[in-house]
Parts: structure tokens; sequence; C-alpha cells
């Protein structure tokens, strides 16, 4: 049985990555997709 | 008309391919020739136990073709490195597509170069070496299917295997000069296959030319061959999205451009479309790839951390931090950013996009100039590809020409289930702008 890194500390490059995919989520409005499923695949062209 | 190469020629002309130009482009990992001949001269002799007068064997429609397989898909026999530092797997099984296109008659050659774990889409790998471009070894062949893509694209193979999470497929393809399909995600199975980031991943086939990519990738998706796509577009309503081509060097513009005027020549109508904000679409894309390469990596990374190459390292230890509720958040983005593009589409038969803005970039750029604007060339190679990867739709990158000896590739985007309808106009696209020359 494997366990999942708790959280590894950051090199400074994962450190801006880290900084820059927070920005970008923090972008994305919890308002815009109230009632939204997080689900995804080919059912949603239809 | 003369009877078709026979298994162990085209075979052996693979062979002979790998031992001038493998050294140098470094497009496979794992090369099996002495196995590949063996099961060339099975072929054969199934051929011969049937007769010339049989014609070709139904049951073995990709017979006596030699593929390459990318080094994250399982191939008993041979080892899978996912092209890390010390990972391996030695599979006693094939991976499903793997076992179907041998079922099919297919030989495999060996196992194709690739990013390492397939994170990454310029075909470089410090742990491997770098994987080269055909028509130019000193440029990037893209990737993460960089071999697949570059062993076709040099005669080393008639056909390939990849993957496709951000675009390892069509982006390879279009530096190299070969067609790449994604398919509709699910189409094809995944079992056997090193995961990178499991609501993303995509298998499909690359090839060299429009008929050839279709027949593997019925056999990959385990269904009867359709007849070759017929190169018909009259008729059709096609989207070209104006902005993308900004962002795209002037010989790509070019390209696609006269690609375009060739479509509506063959009767086709291409009309402006509108995308959803494509920024958006890259952003929630890279979130979900980075919690889901994070939870791949999850049973080996802390004890591993320091052998992953440090771009790779970097791309992974994020998503150990950004939690669940971001996860979903995206996800859920996901979704509505799937409702727009399919309202996008709305009256459209498929949508036309460039599948790289540049040409092949110097292997060792960091930056590219385009239209006198700097960019890393990371993001720009992945600007085309990387918002249609959310979408579960399928994309196929087809050439559309040299450009100061370089390939170009356009992308055709359709809703999902449509790949016959793409490979339809791709094949028209092939017809109007003629084979692609080869690299020398």
């Amino acid at each position: 049985m494997t366990t999942a890194p708790d959280r590894p500390e950051l090199d400074a490059e994962g450190a801006v990555e880290l900084a820059e995919l927070e920005a970008l989520a923090a972008a994305m409005s919890e308002d815009e997709v109230e009632g939204v499923p997080p689900v995804a695949g080919p059912q949603d062209w239809e | 008309m003369s009877a078709p190469a026979s298994a162990g020629a085209r075979v052996e002309a693979a062979i002979v391919a790998t031992e001038r130009l493998n050294p140098p482009l470094n497009a496979y990992l794992h090369l099996d020739p002495e196995g590949a001949r063996a099961v060339a001269a099975e072929q054969d002799a199934i051929d011969a136990a049937r007769g010339v007068e049989a014609g070709p064997d139904p049951a073995r429609p990709l017979a006596g073709m030699p593929v390459c397989i990318k080094d994250i898909v399982d191939v008993a026999g041979m080892p899978t490195t996912a092209g890390g530092d010390g990972w391996l797997r030695r599979p006693d099984a094939d991976a499903t597509v793997v076992a179907r296109l041998r079922a099919a008659g297919a030989v495999v050659i060996g196992k194709g170069n690739t990013n390492e774990f397939a994170c990454g889409i310029d075909g470089r790998n410090p742990h491997k070496g770098d994987c080269r471009n055909p028509y130019d070894q000193g440029r990037l062949s893209g990737g993460s299917s960089s071999g697949p893509a570059a062993s076709v694209a040099a005669g080393m193979a008639e056909g390939s295997v990849g993957t496709d999470t951000s675009g390892s497929i069509r982006l390879p393809a279009a530096l190299c000069g070969v067609v790449g399909i994604r398919p509709t995600r699910g189409l094809v199975p995944a079992e056997g296959v090193v995961p990178l980031a499991w609501s993303l991943d995509a298998v499909g086939p690359l090839a060299g030319d429009v008929a050839t990519a279709a027949s593997l990738l019925d056999v990959m998706a385990g269904r009867p061959q359709a007849p070759a796509p017929r190169p018909e577009v009259a008729g059709l309503r096609l989207g070209l999205e104006g902005s993308m081509l900004d962002l795209c060097e002037e010989p790509v513009v070019e390209a696609i451009g006269e690609t375009a005027t060739a479509l509506r020549d063959s009767g086709a109508e291409v009309t402006d479309c509108a995308l959803p904000d494509l920024k958006r679409g890259i952003a929630i894309h890279r979130i979900i790839q980075a919690v889901e390469v994070a939870a791949a990596h999850a049973p080996w990374f802390a004890a591993q951390r320091d052998r992953y190459a440090p771009e790779v390292r970097s791309r992974i230890e994020p998503g150990y931090h950004l939690g669940a509720e971001l996860y979903l958040r995206a996800q859920r983005h996901r979704r509505l950013f799937t409702r727009e593009f399919a309202a996008a589409m709305d009256g459209l038969d498929a949508i036309l996009t460039p599948a790289s803005p540049v040409l092949a970039p110097p292997l060792e750029a960091e930056e590219i100039t385009v239209r006198g604007r700097r960019r890393r060339v990371r993001p720009a190679l992945l600007s085309c590809v990387a918002p249609f990867s959310q979408l579960d739709c399928p994309a196929i990158s087809v050439p559309v020409g040299l450009r100061d000896g370089l390939p170009v590739g356009l992308q055709l985007l359709g809703r999902p289930g449509t790949e016959p309808l793409l490979l339809q106009i791709a094949a028209a696209i092939e017809a109007a702008l003629g084979p692609l020359p080869r690299p020398t």
C-alpha cells in the first residue's frame, strides 16, 4: 500500500506554477457555475 | 496492377530506415527488428496459404503494416519506460489497442520516444534524449508523442499509436507533417496505457496519410473497417475562427488561408465563427490536468521526486496543493465551456483552426518571436490544441503544406462521434493539396 505525498514542499519553479494555477482558479466564478454539476463527457453535447 | 508489397518487404524497409535515421532522430527508445521480421514472416505465410487470388484479408486489415508504439503504451515483451528516469514495467500483456493492432496484422517495430511521462509538448526528454524533427534535425519534433510522429514522417513506420492529453498527438503531427487523430474520448480504450490525466487522456493513431489513419482508428476502436474516407466537402459548412490566426506566424496563416480557399473551391462553405474564450479554456485545462497528474503519480512521487526533470516536477507537484474544491470548480467550468463550444458549432459541420501557431521551433529555443512579440515556446505550442482537449470531441491534425521547408498542420474539430466526417474533410484537403514531400 502506498500513500499520496502530503503536500510536498515546492521548489521555486513549482511555487510559481502553483501561484499561477491558484490565480487562474480564483478567476473562475463560483456563481457562473451555480447548478452545473462537475461532470464532463460526450453526453454534454446532446 | 502490381501485387501489394509483402509484409516482409514493408517491415524490412522500416527497419532499414531505423538503422539510418533513428540514431540522429531518436524516435525509437526500443527496437525489436528480429521480432518484427518474425511477425512479418508469419503474416506473409498466412497470405501465402490464403493465395493471391483471395485478395486482402478482411480479418487482417493492417496485415504487414510496420507500427511504432509510444513508450507509455504496453507491448508484451518490450519494456515500458514512459520516458522516465528509471521508471520501468515489463508487461506480459499488450495494451488493448496494441492487441487489436496485432490481431489486425500490424507489426510492432518498437517503442516510440515521449516527453517524460507524456508530460510535455515539445518532444524533449533529458533522460532518454530529445526526439528531433525529421524535416530539420535542429528543430523540435513536438510531443509528447514525439517518436510516433517522427517515426512515421521519416518512414520508420507506416503508422503509430500516440496519446493526447493537451495536444500530444495533434501538435507533433503538425510539426512533423503527418496525420494525427485525437478521437472522441473513450472511443479507444486506455487499458495498458500509463495515465497522465484520466479525464483528459485520449489514445489515437498517427499516419502518413488520411486513409491509413482512418484504418488504424477503426482497428483501435474495435470496429469494422469503414471504406476509405471520400474526399467530398460539397455542401458542408465549416467555421474558421479569425482571432486564432492573429496569434500565428505569417507562413501558418498563409497555409491555412490557402486550405480554406481549396475547400471553398471544392464546394464547402467556409465561414467566420466565434469560439468561447480560449484563455479560459486553457486555464480550466491546466487546473484539471495538474490535479489528475498529481493523483496518477502519487504512488511513487514522494520517493522518486528528485528523479523527475525539474520542469516536469514543477507541473506535477502543485497538484498536491490545489485541493478538491478548486478541482471540482474547474470541472464545472469545463462543462460550461463544453456547452459554449457546442453552441458555437451550431449550424456548422466542423471547425478549422491552426494546429500550431508556429513552424517547428529550434530545439534549444525557450522563446520565439511571433509577429514581433516574444512568446515562451511551451504556451505557444499548446495555444491551438490545449483549449479543445477538455471537450471530449474528436480533433484531427492534417498537413497543409510546407513553408520554409517545414510542415504546417491544420486542426479539424467536430462533435463527439463525428470522426468519419472529419476524416472526409481531411481527405478532401489531402486530395486538393497533394501529398506532403517527405523529408530527405
